[in-house]
C-alpha cells in the first residue's frame, strides 16, 4: 500500500531544506560549521528511524550533540594522555 | 464555484472563500466541527498542512477521529503542531483506506460517538478510473449516509482535493458531496509575489 509516513532520511532532508535560508544568512565559516552539524546528524539516521520519535528533529539535534560530545571526550582523553606523559 | 483545478501552491496564506467572503480555513470550519453537521473543505493539496494543524488543535480539546482516504495524514506535522505532547497525540485516532470500497467500509465500521471526525481527501480513491462512475456515485452516496449518521453525535469536516489527472467525474462527485454537506468552503491559495532575481 506504500508508505504512510516519510522515512527518517526524507524528514532529515526536509529539515535541512527548511534551514536553507538560515544557512544562507550565515557567514561562510559558520555555514561550514552548520554543514558539519548536519553531517554528524546524518550518521545516525538509522537510529533516528528506529526511534520513531514524534518530533524527529529532536533526535537529529541529539545526534548532533552526541557527535559533539564524542569529540569533547576524545579531546579530553588526548589532553589527559598528554598531561600524564609530561608529568 | 465548482472549479476543480489545482491553483499554484506555495502560498503565503491559505484563505477560504465562502459566500463571497474571505477568511482563514480553521477558524470557522473546525470550530463548527466540534458542534454538529459536517462541513466540506474543497481546495488544493497544499491546504493539507493547515488541516493537520487544526486536527492537533482539536486534539487539545478532546478525542478526534481521523479517516484518511488519500494517505494525507502526516503524523510529524500533527506532532509538531501539538508540540509533541503525548496526551494530545493519544486523543487522535487515525484510520486509513486505500480504495473507495475501503472508505465505505471504514465509515460503516465507525461508531457514532461524541467526538468530532475529520475525513481527509475523501474523493481521492473515487478518482480511480478502474471503478465505474456509477459505482463511484453509489459508494459515495452510501458514504454520505454514514457521514450523516456520524454527524448526529458530533460534527465533522470532510476535505477534498482536485484529482492529479483531470477527471470529468470529479465535478459530479463534488456536486453530490456539496449537496449533502451542511456547508462548503472553497479554499484557495494566494499566489506568492514574484521574488526578485538573486545574484548567486
Amino acid at each position: 500500500m506504500g508508505r504512510t509516513l516519510p522515512s527518517a532520511t526524507q524528514v532529515f532532508m526536509q529539515e535541512e531544506a527548511a534551514f536553507a535560508r538560515f544557512r544562507r544568512a550565515l557567514r561562510r565559516s559558520d555555514q561550514l560549521a552548520l554543514d558539519d552539524l548536519f553531517t554528524s546528524a546524518r550518521q545516525h539516521l538509522a537510529a533516528a528511524q528506529y526511534a520513531s520519535h514524534a518530533l524527529p528533529f529532536e533526535v537529529f539535534l541529539l545526534s548532533m550533540l552526541l557527535e559533539e560530545h564524542k569529540e569533547v571526550m576524545r579531546m579530553r582523553q588526548q589532553i589527559e594522555e598528554y598531561i600524564s606523559r609530561e608529568l | 464555484m465548482n472549479t476543480l483545478t489545482e491553483p499554484k501552491a506555495g502560498g503565503i496564506g491559505d484563505s477560504c472563500r465562502r459566500n463571497s467572503r474571505w477568511r482563514l480555513v480553521p477558524r470557522g470550519c473546525f470550530a463548527k466541527a466540534a458542534s454538529a453537521g459536517w462541513i466540506l473543505l474543497a481546495g488544493p493539496r497544499s491546504m493539507n498542512s493547515t488541516i493537520l494543524t487544526a486536527i492537533a488543535r482539536l486534539g487539545e480539546r478532546g478525542a478526534v477521529r481521523v479517516m484518511d482516504g488519500g494517505n494525507r495524514f502526516n503524523v510529524y506535522t500533527v506532532a509538531r503542531a501539538a508540540h509533541g505532547r503525548p496526551e494530545v497525540l493519544n486523543r487522535i485516532t487515525v484510520s486509513r483506506a486505500f480504495t473507495c470500497y475501503q472508505v465505505l467500509s471504514l465509515l460503516e465500521s465507525t461508531p457514532a460517538i461524541q467526538s468530532p471526525f475529520v475525513v481527509l481527501d475523501l474523493l481521492n480513491t473515487f478518482y480511480d478510473q478502474s471503478v465505474q462512475v456509477g459505482e463511484c456515485k453509489r459508494l459515495l452516496r452510501a458514504c454520505i449516509s454514514h457521514l450523516n449518521r456520524l454527524e448526529q453525535a458530533a460534527g465533522g469536516v470532510v476535505s477534498v482535493h482536485p484529482p492529479a489527472v483531470p477527471n470529468p467525474a470529479a465535478l459530479v462527485l463534488l456536486d453530490i458531496l456539496q449537496s449533502a454537506a451542511m456547508d462548503t468552503c472553497h479554499v484557495q491559495i494566494a499566489t506568492p509575489a514574484p521574488e526578485p532575481m538573486r545574484l548567486f
